[in-house]
Parts: C-alpha cells; structure tokens; sequence
C-alpha cells in the first residue's frame, strides 16, 4: 500500500514537470563580443553586470540611431553624436533640441568610454546606462518620458524581438534600454589606426614637425626653460590622451557654468570640467566645454598666453603653466612649436570611427 | 548498559562539537587600510585649510596617491616573510583596504616594511598588460606618465594661501632614485586575521627631514630639474607612516 502511494508521487511529480513550459527553465543564451583593445591601451575594467554581448550591442546600435527616442521623433542620439564628426554635433556649438531649445554644453564625443569612470562635462554621471537615459528626458534635448519611449517601442515588433534577443524577454524595460545603449557606446573605440598608433606599431615614422610636436607634448614646462615643454601629457597622457580628470584649466576667472560645482554645490569645484581626449580632434571641434574655440590654434593660444592663473581652483596640474617664466600666462611656445604641437595632434586622427560599419546607422 | 555507553558517547561527542572556544589558526592573513590625517586629525581633500604647524602655512590637499610595493614583515626572530609582487595603490581621498595576498604563519612580528614606488621591472613595464583592477592599471591609478614609460610613485598636489591667494602645488616623485623604503617597528601580535591601520602624517610631506614651502621651495615637481625638491619630499614621505590599531576581523 506504501509503496503504491510513493509510486503514484512520484508519477505525479514526472507529469507536473513535464507539463510546465520547457523554454522557462532554458538559460537565455547569446553571442559574447570581445572588445578588440587596440595595441598600447591599458585593460578596460568593463561592466561585470552588463558583458558586453552582439545581441545587445545590435539592440544598443537600434536606440542610438531611432529617432523615436525623442518627444516628436525627430531626433536620435546621433543627432548630436554624429560618427562623421567623432560621435559629435556636426561642428556645432551648441546642440538644438526637439523644441529648439539651444543647450549650453559642447556635444562630447563618445570615443573610448570603456576606459572612462566618469561621464558627461561635469562628470556627475557614474555610468553609462544612467547617462544613456538623460539626454532622453531633458527637455533642452529629446524631451520624452522614459515609460513613453517603453511603450512605443513595445509597439515595434522589430523592439520586441531584439530585446528578446538581448534580454530573453519581450518585455522591455528603461532599464533595458540603458544597458543596451551602454553596451554600444561601450564598443566605440579610436585607436590603433591613426598614425600616432601606426608610428607606435613601427609601420610609419612622423615628420620632423610631428617629432617635434610630441616632443613638446611629452616635455614639461619647465620653470628654468631648458628644455622648453608644452606639458600636455600631465593631463592628456597615455595611450587614452586622457587622465579621465574632471579639473578647471583656466579659462575663466568669472564662470558663467559651474561645472561640477553645479552638481556638488561645493565653491571648491566651481569650473571643474572633464579633461576630453585628444584622439580625433580634427573631426571635434570646436573646443572645449562650451565650444568657444572654433580651431586648435585657438586652443593653443589660450594655453600659451591666456590662461587665467588666478582662476579659482585652478588645477595643480596647471602649474607649469603659470610659472613666471611665461609671465604667469601660459607656456610662451613660438608659433612653430604650436604648429608643431598641431601637427602631432593631428596624428591622433581616426578615420575608422568614420567608416567602421559597426558604427554607422543601421536604418541606412 | 550498551545504550547507556552508546548514549554517553553521543553526549561527549555533541558536547565537543558545541565547544564555543574557536582554535587560534595556524596560519592568518592580514589587511592594512590607509588613513590620511594633518597634525593627527582626519581631513577633507578639496575643502579643509590645513595649518602647518612649524611654518604656518595655509594648505589644502586635493590629492595623494601612492604605488605601493615590497611589503615584508619581521617576526621576532628574524625571520622575514616578502610578499613579492605585491603592489597597492592608495588614492588618499578614497581609500580602500590593501589585502596582501599571502598567508601566513600566527606568529609575533616586530615590523612592517614597504617601499614607496616600484622596482625597475615593474615601472617600465608594459601598462597594457595589467587587467582592469590591478594596481598598475594607468586607467585605474592615472600615475603612469604615458609611453615614455614609468610610474609617478607619489603624486601629492593641493593648493596653498601665497600672499592671499589660493594657488596649486603640485609634487609628482618618480624615478627609482625616489624609490623611497619605509620601515614600521612595533609590535604586531598577528595571533588571529587582522587589520592594520596605516597612519599617514600629510603635513610631514612640508616639515619632516627638510622644511617644505611651497612659496618660497617650489610649488611644482615632476621630479626632474627641480633643483633636489622631489628627492626632499621623499626623504620627509618615509617618515610619515605609522601603525594605528591592529583590529581584529573575520578570515
């Protein structure tokens, strides 16, 4: 009798499996993607929480280049991160919203921020996936709700399979949507191309003006004037050409935008902004945080003879800039040192973040 | 009476089993964790003035950031323990707990030693070798001065009140002629897992083996043509280390 209540169990529990959906119980599966690190980068420290896969990457490409991110659908991220500018607003200063509202930030570009720890210029943004939704719902630029960007896309049968593709789940999430942007702009890489890279690699050799120019921006501005610097690399060094700093160079004594101090509240990050790389500069301009320098001589000008000493909290990283040799105003090169400082800058120009068919427009 | 042995035993068992005194382990390992201070108080980096006592200087901190390496303890008969290839890197604003990765026998020990800054294998080797959390990583510790190679071993930079004005000094010591050792003596009863607090006395980097001011020494090294600034500032760094307290934890 015993025995046949045990067997009748245990049928009982083989019928209840075999009854219940099969596709619960099977590990959603997709297509690992491994970062081609170019040549003389240092190891990214990617998002353990978000392994970067094709799946989500495709689905990332999707919503940065969808205008139906935005309140009229007019525009995508892309709008202001455009590839055949560096991932930047097509030379503009400002950037234009939906509603043509003028924003006060430079458009960034979006290079290599698989290395960057900090995002946005005042750097407040810890992550990709949070910034990813901020420009969405700004109402200087997409002006949309998070929930109606949700629900249009639930509408896509396109959106519905490529989250299921990426997440194993139809359902779509603003969170999703987050990750999968972070996992795009995660993979958008300069570096390995340009000549400074094939210089590096001992394919080509730069020219006297371009030695010369990494010279200087590998030199420090040296107070007793021998040898004579440029000290770029303090704050733009590496492989990265950045230090990932957030920091005041000196350009205002009066700030019109706090910067960091902005977000933090506190006087002592007042006019603190991210240090930019230096890769792809010719495709970036203008320069700066708020575009005000329409060329890299401009640039250079202002760190050769007009930098604000006494800004306030200027950064330490600053210094040799303001030593008396230079009159406390800047590092005093002559105009072939800064034709030659541009000549090397001009090395870091990438043209596969132009071309490289990962990048473009998948609705094109 | 067999049930009764039976049952005596079971209770001798259970009882040992329940024993609450813990065995001191034979082997322990132990972590150090990093505490800046200036004339012996915790500070804000960025924010707080900072009066330096002998020469009375008005100084902020914004940075202090150290690579870290060579540690070896001494036990109190001679013995050393190196834990070789082992490097931290302390970012003085937000630091973390440093494990060092090897165990190691309970013993008594008499010292703590470590270098400030790298051997020459490890400062001109490749940076873009070292995985994302590695302390070499220049991504991680922004101390490596690019592909001319090298490490900064310190990088101290703060603001300092000259004639009224908040004005940056900046003093980045690298070269291995900076390599600075730094020797802990005391007793370190490492009977069980610890932690050990590392003190480090911010306003010996101005007064210590040599006076420092910025104003009138130099605001800005990078430890080259500094006319000996960067040297001095090594010389006064490996004197201001010391042990806080020994803290008990869990394995």
């Amino acid at each position: 009798m015993i025995s046949s209540r045990y067997f009748l169990s245990f049928l009982s529990l083989i019928l209840i499996s075999s009854c219940s959906d099969p596709e619960a119980n099977k590990p959603h599966i997709t297509t690992p993607y491994i970062l081609p690190i170019p040549q003389g980068f240092p190891q990214p420290a990617l998002p353990n929480d978000n392994v970067l896969n094709v799946e989500s990457i495709m689905l990332g490409r999707l919503l940065f280049y969808d205008p139906i991110l935005s309140l009229d659908s007019s525009q995508s991220c892309s709008s202001c991160h455009n590839p055949s500018f560096g991932f930047t607003d097509n030379g503009n200063k400002y950037s234009t919203g939906v509603d043509g509202s003028i924003g006060f930030r430079n458009s960034m570009p979006l290079h290599n921020l698989a290395w960057s720890k900090k995002f946005v210029w005042d750097g407040s943004m810890p992550s990709l996936r949070e910034q990813a939704l901020e420009p969405i719902q700004n109402p200087m630029e997409m002006k949309e709700s998070v929930l109606n960007v949700v629900e249009k896309l639930t509408r896509q049968p396109l959106y519905t399979q490529a989250f299921n593709a990426a997440y194993g789940d139809a359902e779509i999430t603003p969170d999703n949507i987050g990750l999968a942007l972070e996992q795009f702009m995660l993979i958008i890489l300069s570096g390995g191309s340009s000549k400074f890279d094939r210089v590096q690699a001992g394919l080509e050799s730069f020219t006297p003006e371009e030695q010369l120019g990494i010279q200087l921006f590998n030199a420090e501005s040296n107070p007793n004037g021998s040898p004579k610097g440029a000290d770029c690399f303090h704050c733009h060094g590496g492989a990265l050409f950045t230090d990932d700093g957030v920091v005041n160079n000196g350009l205002d004594t009066v700030f019109n935008d706090l910067g960091k101090g902005a977000v933090t509240g506190l006087s002592a990050d007042n006019g603190k902004f991210k240090t930019p790389s230096l890769r792809n500069l010719s495709y970036t301009a203008p320069y700066m945080h708020d575009g005000r320098f329409q060329t890299l001589e401009e640039v250079l000008e202002f760190y050769n003879s007009d930098v604000n000493s006494n800004s306030p909290n200027l950064a330490p990283g600053m210094s040799g800039f303001i030593q008396s040799h230079s009159g406390g105003k800047g590092l005093n090169l002559n105009l072939s040192e800064r034709q030659a400082l541009i000549a090397f800058l001009n090395t870091l120009t990438d043209t596969q973040i132009e071309t490289d068919t990962l990048y473009q427009n998948p609705f094109q | 009476m067999r049930n009764f042995k039976l049952f005596f035993i079971l209770t001798i068992v259970l009882i040992q089993s329940c024993d609450p005194r813990p065995k001191a382990p034979e082997k322990v390992d132990l972590d150090l964790y990093f505490i800046p201070l200036f004339n012996n108080s915790e500070f804000s980096f960025e924010l707080d003035s900072l009066i330096q006592n002998e020469t009375k200087d008005t100084l902020v901190y914004s940075r202090a950031d150290f690579l870290l390496s060579n540690f070896q303890l001494i036990s109190n008969d001679d013995s050393v323990i190196n834990f070789e290839n082992t490097i931290a890197f302390i970012k003085g604003s937000s630091p973390d707990t440093i494990k060092l990765p090897l165990t190691i026998p309970a013993n008594n020990y008499v010292e703590l030693r470590f270098d400030i800054g790298l051997d020459s294998s490890f400062n001109h080797s490749d940076p873009a070798i070292w995985p994302g959390d590695h302390p070499l990583n220049p991504s991680l510790n922004k101390l490596h001065w690019g592909w001319t190679g090298g490490y900064v071993f310190t990088a101290l930079e703060g603001y300092y009140e000259n004639k009224g004005v908040k004005t940056p000094w900046l003093y980045h010591i690298a070269h291995l002629e900076n390599k600075t050792p730094v020797s802990l003596q005391g007793s370190l009863e490492l009977n069980d897992f610890k932690t050990l607090e590392i003190k480090w006395d911010s306003e010996k980097v101005f007064s210590a083996t040599h006076t420092i001011r910025p104003a009138l020494d130099g605001d800005f090294t990078h430890s080259s043509n500094d006319n000996g600034l960067a040297n001095k500032i090594a010389k006064n760094l490996s004197t201001s280390f010391r042990y806080g307290d020994l803290i008990p934890r869990s394995p």
